[in-house]
């Protein structure tokens, strides 16, 4: 895997995004691009700060402008930074139109993303997960770290697997972008419906695979809803602990009336989550 | 350690396909698992439309298959071992063998086909339709590899600015680093001679550092038919396309640029899509 690119809001900094991208580049040897979303079209302030006695001001414009600009620049002069010290490969992409289009169009040419949970691109507060990164997940182009607040070294692993091609392909380009974690603790994870057998789903044929690639995974299948026992069993899990998911197959209606496990774990779990589909 | 599907229709053997997996192995451990399908049901595996109508064939045939294949298993057994590959073997699919094919491909990183399955009994005409529907229903990239080729001395990566072009790109960096390291030309193929390379930035940005002996091509479409030629000419490349994929953005890459390459029996080609 050769290169990551960072999302990162200059007005709204996530050094958690900063941490993880750096902490990934370094333990892969991989090119780290910070990708400013620039967005012309989003400021910090709303239209109701311009206004003084009298109308909008020119002046306070100005002034909020410029306190705009100032704190995208001191964002990427941080990430520099930081990079330097880190000592890894690094470079800077400024994107000055819309944010989500831009950084959909940068995952094309990527091998991961790196991006704040709690990412808007807005001046408003939202609930997590956001729209932004709802919309991102649908159509991102390369598999997603979908980072928490603060950033935790990653010390364990543990694969989501339903039997479903997404998942699989989930725990394929995970095993293959980041290869290095594979001496990591790995547990795979798998719930079978209430009063149904404990068999893994695809015994063989997943059995034989995980051989290859994750020789001493450990295998839970649990009984009961998915969104349930997931939750329970991963709320016991530290901080350090990777969550490998696939999820947001494009075109599902189902999603508009039923959340998918993504948006459930990002909401209740304050774990790193790499997510990964394909179309 | 990458895990390779290889599939085996009664009693052929395709040896462009085993020779490619063979050094592989060499450069790098695989698991090969060959998977045994009887010869019966050969027409009807590659095409959809076919399984659906053909019906369960009567027990003579299986009968003869059955020997068909426990000779092909014997044959696989053998040179796996000689070679030093270590290898699973799968059998007793007898119907829907498609979609088991499918499952198969869903729990394999790369498949490997040997180009010959896709023709008549002249070998003389590509079935494009099953070449198409096979590649398009597997869940992992498939390297289609004529009987008689060189192992690839250069990698060859079209490029169209695509979406599925660059996820060749990067799945054959991902499953095959080992072949990264030759020396590779991307090649775009632009709609008129002024079209700019869409992305050349971003582009080399990912590939630089993946791909160290690169050097990238624009190529002008009215030398499609060259390019085609030289293409075949270059006997020792191997060809990584994107195509085949329903998305149909491509104008350079349209089926008939790799229907060309594989059906003149040469090149191996690595097929990659989301």
């Amino acid at each position: 895997m050769d290169k990551i690119i960072a999302a990162l809001d200059g007005l709204q900094y996530s050094e958690s995004t900063r941490d993880y991208a750096i902490a990934l580049a370094h333990h892969s040897k991989a090119h780290l691009v910070g990708v400013f979303l620039d967005d012309p079209t989003y400021t910090s302030y709303k239209i109701y700060e311009m206004v003084e006695q009298g109308g909008i001001s020119e002046d306070k414009i100005r002034h909020l402008e410029n306190n705009d600009k100032d704190n995208r620049a001191k964002a990427a002069e941080d990430f520099e930074q930081n990079c330097k010290q880190a000592s890894i490969d690094y470079s800077l992409h400024h994107d000055r139109k819309i944010a989500i289009q831009e950084l959909k169009h940068e995952s094309i040419y990527a091998d991961l993303m790196v991006i704040d949970a709690k990412e808007t691109l807005t001046h408003y507060e939202e609930k997590i997960p956001t729209r932004f990164i709802r919309e991102l997940l649908g159509d991102v182009q390369c598999p997603v770290l979908v980072a928490p607040r603060k950033y935790k070294p990653i010390e364990k692993v543990v694969l989501l697997f339903d039997g479903e091609p997404s998942s699989v392909h989930a725990i394929k380009m995970f095993s293959y972008i980041l290869p290095e974690f594979r001496k990591l603790p790995t547990s795979v994870i798998s719930v079978n419906p209430p009063n149904s057998s404990l068999h893994l789903k695809d015994n063989k044929l997943m059995k034989e695979f995980m051989k290859r690639h994750y020789p001493n995974a450990v295998f839970n299948v649990l009984q009961g809803l998915p969104e349930t026992e997931i939750i329970n069993n991963l709320k016991n899990e530290k901080e350090n602990t990777l969550v490998v998911l696939g999820a947001y197959r494009r075109g599902t209606v189902s999603r508009w009336f039923r959340e998918s496990m993504a948006d459930i774990l990002m909401r209740e779990l304050k774990l790193p989550l790499f997510i990964a589909h394909n179309k | 350690m990458k895990k390779i599907i290889m599939v085996f229709e009664g009693d052929r053997f395709s040896e462009g396909a085993f020779a490619f997996a063979r050094r592989l192995n060499e450069l790098q451990p695989i698991l090969l698992t060959g998977i045994f399908l009887p010869q019966s049901k050969v027409k009807s595996l590659w095409s959809y439309a076919q399984a659906l109508i053909t019906p369960l064939t009567g027990s003579d045939e299986v009968v003869s298959d059955d020997n068909a294949i426990q000779k092909n298993l014997a044959e696989f057994t053998t040179r796996c071992t000689n070679a030093g590959i270590r290898f699973s073997i799968h059998k007793d699919y007898y119907d829907f063998a498609l979609l088991q094919l499918k499952r198969e491909s869903l729990y394999a990183d790369l498949m490997i086909i040997g180009s010959e399955v896709f023709y008549n009994n002249d070998g003389k005409e590509l079935q494009e339709d099953y070449l198409q529907d096979a590649l398009h229903g597997m869940k992992c990239p498939v390297i289609v590899v004529p009987e008689n080729y060189s192992f690839p001395a250069s990698i060859i990566l079209s490029y169209d600015g695509s979406e599925d072009a660059i996820y060749a790109i990067k799945q054959f960096s991902y499953l095959l680093p080992e072949l990264t390291v030759l020396d590779t030309m991307l090649v775009y193929a632009g709609l008129s001679k002024d079209e700019e390379m869409p992305d050349q930035g971003l582009i080399q940005e990912l590939t630089e550092r993946s791909y160290p002996n690169l050097t990238i091509c624009k190529l002008d479409v009215d030398i499609k038919k060259e390019f085609t030629s030289w293409l075949l000419n270059k006997t020792s490349a191997m060809l990584v396309s994107g195509a085949f994929g329903r998305s149909g953005l491509s104008m350079m890459l349209k089926k008939s640029f790799v229907n060309d390459i594989v059906a003149a029996h040469k090149l191996p080609v690595f097929i990659a899509h989301r």
